[in-house]
């Protein structure tokens, strides 16, 4: 197992060295000379020949490449036109409220998605099985953006239940919409995945014995299929919160929440390439990150896997 | 195309200043409260809150509240007044001198008094290459004397800019400017100490000490930012204790907060889109709670006359004679007048009804479109080129006006594909040479004077500027920019007036870089509990007349 | 050869009818389709031409009725023939970024699957770097950097660059399995050509995960691109397009619901209906593994990501 876990650090080192070579390229490819807007939009051409200079534009493009990665290792993202301040620390002052509406997000999908799972595994076929898989397909196909509208204009504005976006210190009625917009794809994702995975363990041997005793139901699913069920589920969340600390990007931009997606989306159309990118780069280290922690702690959950 | 915007309130009387007065200031019945706070919604961070570097409105609204310069505008009028000044300055040595007496007893927020060497440390540094200011380098402020050495590094100070003793400053210009003192009044001219500049080491933008009715108490970028009642202002004291300016708040949103009594103001230096004007002027709370004001823009397209098929002039004219501006108005809900020349309302130099072109009421003319183009050697055998429409995407009613305009060319059988840009990008696109051939351009005044809306937009040295001139259609005319000359430096009012008259003739009828469409209504709406809150026709935000119901 | 495709097919087709949703989505993306090739030729308003003079003095937009069926937006354009020619932008991005997806994601996967080694080594370490990029936000920020909103082309393309991996992942497994099946060994052993195994042995069995994938993979692009036309950066007005439909009409949310509800409820069906044929197609074409796999490719959650991380890096080798 030791070996596992080494192979697959090793791994991350290579993805993220992967992922650098791309981000740079990418921000080789950017149109216009970056040093003019670092100076600003009234600079002189000699002001921009300086920054220019500064900026080491004017080296060959290797140098600059291992420059990047120098820079990168030791935490420096580059640096933003729009703030004027290195792009890490502007990440990270973001990044709570990501933080914030991803797990409110994985909440609202926990707690809708496993309880329709299990209701709808366990009797397979019936009405309500059919109502909520119908239900889940709906969810799945709403556009994320146009649900976020939709609820703010029936629950802000025609109900005025909650407030009309805005991150509002946090505050649980800021968090709720926005979370629930987020978790409703995502609740559709994992009762469908529940109950597959379900139906899949319940026909198998144990669980048959354990109705053979004449355990409950409840206590049948709950204790006995649950458990195993749950690795795969635990395993799909690891996965997801990665993709969800990377930016929920079309939440945050509908209901104004000021995540790390939000500021990247302003970013794009401030033409802050180095802030876009530096939250791309940062949301692939959260990826790459998650990625191998849910595969080491799999090895724990699921003893069965041998490596 | 300037991304700062400030409004002027007139001298010439219009009709849009008449429809303004029906509703410039909500109206009070009862006595203003002290206490209380105001909650702003706001699209975007301010840039900065660093005087030197800040030129855009957002920055300026929350600025002016923290920082003076040496002189202000009267009450809500262009009639420039002393602010931190004793007096309005002595001019002398035929307009070429300026001498300011600084007020005793003003104090920074830090408890310290301004002296003149405060001044003369702010401006030096606002104009120093390493503070990376816009207006490093020339601009408005080029014409002190030693101004362009100390650019160039030659210098340490600015030798125009003297300290005569602790309450005297004496500033030289190099040519006579009728409109120094608007510049002394913008705010790179506010002052800041010098002590807490080297405290705040690079951050003085979030450590910022001025000497205006609020002091910055908080401010985290995307969120929040506090202003707070400064005990120690030197003038007549805010009735707000607080005010919270609610960050990332897009203006849909913020126009539902304010309803829901969640906001009271909505960031006032955007106008309100269209959609929420439709909406909240037809909801009886909310209608009469509407302010207006002239915007004192000119909106326009900008043809470069150095690239095909603009460089030939039967082109422009044919241009001139297509648009239909009464649609482009339809879209803004109606809020302003059809402008066919390059002065706004209510701007000294402004003609109301200008027509040089004798275009019918919508603007346009097809007819004579089609023979000019015919006469250009466009036809049939030769169609025009597709050309694209470069514009700045600010809400959904930009990509709405462009798709008009498209509609418009599509009627003289011209195709225009539209490039919808991010305000940072179009400014960087549209300021370089040989790059756009055609944008939509706003030009909204910095100054209530009738040079600002000539010298950074139409003059040869706006064009030359190689990073981002304000002249995107690379017009240069040496006629015009001698008259530009002589009329900046003119005392005689009405003789200035009739210079700026011979240019906006040989711009709307000879030459022809522009095809100018029309001039907005600035609107801006307050919440319920909000009394006295009035649109400046300067500065983006007041907020020192401004008292909340109960005082909470 | 004709009739043992007729058998493997017919069956398929008794299995997929018997699913009344995903017969209903089959209608309505015929219809759908219909209607999008048909747009030029019916009788319906230029979706691009504002009716200014229509509209009241102040800029209203004109609630559905007799002057507009659906409405108008605030220029004055007939919101049903927008929706219609807004089939055109998301049904061609759909098909063309999915087309792309599938042939580049087909091709990784089999050479990596086939060939194993250092070629499926530096294949897959490629597909794990671009899985580990948030898929979103780089669409976002490439399509930026390009410059190049508004080409259909471009966009169809970034959204392919993400969306292959998963292809890639799939096909691999199933290569890797092929390979050990006896009559591939006995083929190879047989001195075949690799490319000859590869087009007559291996690629007929990857059809049936290709097509389910293809349908569901198209519902995947369209969402996509209806998200990025509402961030705006998808095609440039006045094309219509269901998501910047939206985004136009979320500022006139309170004074014009229609121009957000409907453009939306378009974009919703059409996921749907391809989101059940897939599943429909799979559980035709594969009943045996209904259970396992319903839950595997149920998913196309939120921006379209889920379907891209289903298969973990490093795990995929153990449990085939």
């Amino acid at each position: 197992m030791k070996g596992y876990i080494l192979r697959r650090l090793l791994w991350m080192v290579v993805v993220l060295f992967g992922v650098a070579v791309v981000t740079f390229a990418i921000a080789f490819m950017v149109p216009g000379d970056p040093a003019r807007l670092y100076a600003g939009t009234n600079a002189s051409p000699a002001a921009v020949k300086i920054i220019h200079h500064q900026l080491g534009l004017d080296r060959p493009v290797y140098i600059q490449f291992f420059d990047y990665v120098w820079r990168v290792l030791h935490l420096d993202f580059g640096y933003s036109y729009r703030y004027s301040a290195p792009v890490l620390p502007a990440i990270l002052q973001r990044f709570p409220a990501t933080a914030e509406l991803a797990i409110a997000g994985v909440f609202f999908e926990v707690a809708i998605g496993l309880p329709i799972g299990i209701l709808a595994a366990a009797r397979p076929g019936s009405l309500w099985d059919r109502i909520t898989m119908i239900f889940t397909f709906v969810t799945l196909a709403a556009p994320p953006f146009w649900l976020g509208l939709i609820f703010l204009f029936v629950f802000g504005a025609l109900i005025p239940l909650f407030p009309l976006g805005g991150y509002g210190g946090g505050l649980p009625q800021y968090l709720f919409l926005p979370a629930l917009t987020l978790g409703l794809g995502g609740a559709a994702y994992y009762s469908r995945l529940l109950r597959a995975v379900l139906l899949d363990i319940l026909p198998k041997d144990y669980i048959r014995t354990a109705w053979a005793k004449g355990l409950k139901e409840r206590r049948v699913i709950l204790a006995h299929a649950m458990p195993n069920a749950l690795t795969v589920i635990i395993t799909q969340l690891g996965m997801d919160l990665g993709y969800f600390l990377a930016g929920v990007v079309v939440i945050e931009s509908v209901f104004a929440w000021p995540g790390i997606g939000k500021q990247a989306v302003d970013a794009v159309f401030n033409l802050d390439i180095p802030l876009v990118m530096g939250t791309v780069l940062f949301g692939a280290l959260l990826i790459v990150s998650a990625n191998v922690v849910v595969d080491i702690a799999y090895t724990f959950i699921d003893p069965r896997v041998r490596y | 195309m300037n991304h700062h915007r400030v409004r002027l309130m007139g001298v010439t009387v219009t009709s849009l200043l008449v429809l303004a007065a029906c509703g410039t200031t909500t109206a009070t019945t009862t006595q203003p409260v002290s206490g209380g706070t105001l909650n702003v919604a706001f699209k975007d961070d301010p840039k900065t809150l660093d005087p030197a570097v800040a030129y855009d409105t957002t920055s300026w609204a929350v600025e002016r509240s923290i920082y003076n310069g040496l002189l202000d505008y009267k009450g809500f009028t262009t009639q420039l007044a002393p602010d931190i000044a004793e007096a309005m300055p002595s001019i002398t040595n035929g307009g070429k001198t300026y001498t300011f007496k600084v007020r005793k007893g003003v104090k920074f927020s830090n408890g310290r008094e301004v002296t003149a060497d405060d001044f003369k440390y702010s401006w030096e540094r606002m104009l120093d290459p390493k503070t990376q200011g816009p207006m490093t380098g020339g601009s408005f402020w080029g014409g002190i004397t030693g101004a362009q050495d100390f650019f160039n590094a030659k210098v340490d100070h600015i030798s125009g800019i003297k300290v005569i003793d602790a309450n005297t400053l004496e500033v030289d210009l190099d040519a006579p400017n009728q409109s120094f003192l608007n510049i002394v009044a913008m705010p790179f001219g506010f002052v800041i100490p010098k002590e807490a500049v080297a405290a705040a080491g690079a951050d003085f933008s979030h450590k910022p000490v001025g000497t205006g009715p609020f002091t910055l108490d908080k401010w985290t970028a995307g969120q929040l930012l506090v202003l707070k009642k400064n005990p120690n202002y030197f003038g007549k004291a805010a009735y707000l204790n607080e005010v919270d300016f609610q960050i990332g708040v897009a203006a849909e949103v913020g126009f539902l907060r304010l309803q829901n009594g969640q906001a009271d103001l909505v960031q006032p230096d955007i106008n309100m889109p269209s959609a929420q004007y439709i909406q909240l002027n037809s909801n009886p709370t909310f209608k009469g709670r509407i302010v207006r004001n002239p915007n004192v823009d000119i909106w326009y397209l900008g043809m470069n006359v150095n690239m095909a098929p603009f460089d030939n002039k039967l082109v422009r004219e044919a241009f001139n004679n297509v648009v239909n501006k009464t649609n482009q108005l339809k879209v803004l809900n109606g809020r302003g007048v059809i402008n066919n020349g390059i002065q706004a309302p209510p701007m000294p130099g402004y003609v109301a009804n200008y027509n040089p072109l004798g275009l019918d009421k919508n603007g346009q003319n097809l007819d004579k479109a089609k023979a000019l183009l015919t006469q250009a050697g466009y036809g049939a055998s030769h169609p025009f080129p597709a050309q694209d429409l470069v514009y700045a995407k600010a809400n959904a009613d930009s990509d709405n006006l462009a798709a008009s305009i498209q509609q418009d060319f599509q009627a003289v059988g011209i195709t225009i594909n539209l490039k919808g840009l991010s305000f940072p990008a179009f400014l960087d696109i549209t300021g370089k040479p040989n790059s756009t051939a055609l944008s939509y351009n706003g030009w909204i005044q910095d100054f209530p004077d009738p040079s600002d809306f000539i010298d950074p937009i139409l003059t040869c040295s706006a064009a030359n500027v190689t990073a981002n001139g304000g002249d995107v259609a690379f017009y240069c005319n040496k006629q015009l920019d001698q008259l530009a000359d002589q009329a900046r430096g003119d005392t005689n009012a009405t003789e200035r007036l009739k210079l700026y008259q011979q240019i906006q003739d040989i711009v709307a009828k000879q030459d022809f870089p522009w095809v100018p469409m029309y001039s907005t209504l600035q609107t801006s709406i307050s919440g319920t509990r909000v009394h006295d809150y009035a649109l400046h026709p300067v500065w983006p935000l007041v907020l020192t007349n401004i008292w909340l119901t109960g005082g909470k | 050869m004709e009739s043992r495709r007729v058998s493997t097919w017919l069956p398929i087709w008794y299995r997929f009818r018997r699913d009344r949703l995903a017969l209903c989505g089959s209608a309505f993306i015929i219809l759908l389709l219909l209607m999008a090739i048909l747009a030029p030729l019916l009788p319906i308003r230029n979706p691009n031409h504002g009716y200014y003079e229509l509209l009241p003095a102040d800029g209203r937009p004109l609630a559905p009725g007799s002057a507009f069926l659906l409405g108008s937006d605030a220029v004055g354009r007939d919101l049903l023939s927008r929706i219609i020619w807004g089939a055109r932008v998301s049904l061609f991005i759909g098909f063309v970024a999915n087309g792309l997806a599938l042939v580049v994601g087909l091709c990784v996967g089999i050479l990596a699957g086939y060939f194993g080694k250092w070629v499926d080594m530096i294949l897959m370490r490629f597909t794990d770097v671009m899985m580990a990029f948030p898929v979103l936000l780089f669409s976002i920020a490439l399509i930026a950097i390009l410059q190049r909103g508004g080409n259909v082309l471009v966009i169809a393309g970034v959204i392919a660059l993400f969306y292959w991996t998963a292809v890639a992942r799939i096909v691999r497994g199933q290569v890797l399995s092929l390979r050990e099946k006896e009559f591939i060994e006995a083929a190879r052993s047989g001195g075949g050509r690799p490319s000859r195994i590869l087009l007559r042995h291996i690629l007929p069995h990857l059809v049936p995960v290709l097509i389910v994938y293809g349908t569901i993979g198209i519902a995947t692009s369209i969402s996509t691109e209806s998200i990025l036309s509402f961030i705006g950066i998808g095609v440039q007005p006045p094309t219509a397009d269901w998501g910047k439909m939206v985004s136009d009409g979320q500022a006139f949310l309170l004074v014009a619901p229609w121009l957000v509800i409907f453009p939306g409820l378009m974009i919703l069906f059409t996921v749907l209906a391809f989101n059940l044929v897939g599943d429909g197609l799979r559980d035709a074409l594969d009943p045996r593994q209904r259970a396992l796999h319903r839950g595997v490719l149920g998913g196309v959650s939120a921006g379209g990501q889920a379907l891209a991380s289903v298969v973990r890096p490093g795990m995929e080798a153990e449990s085939a």
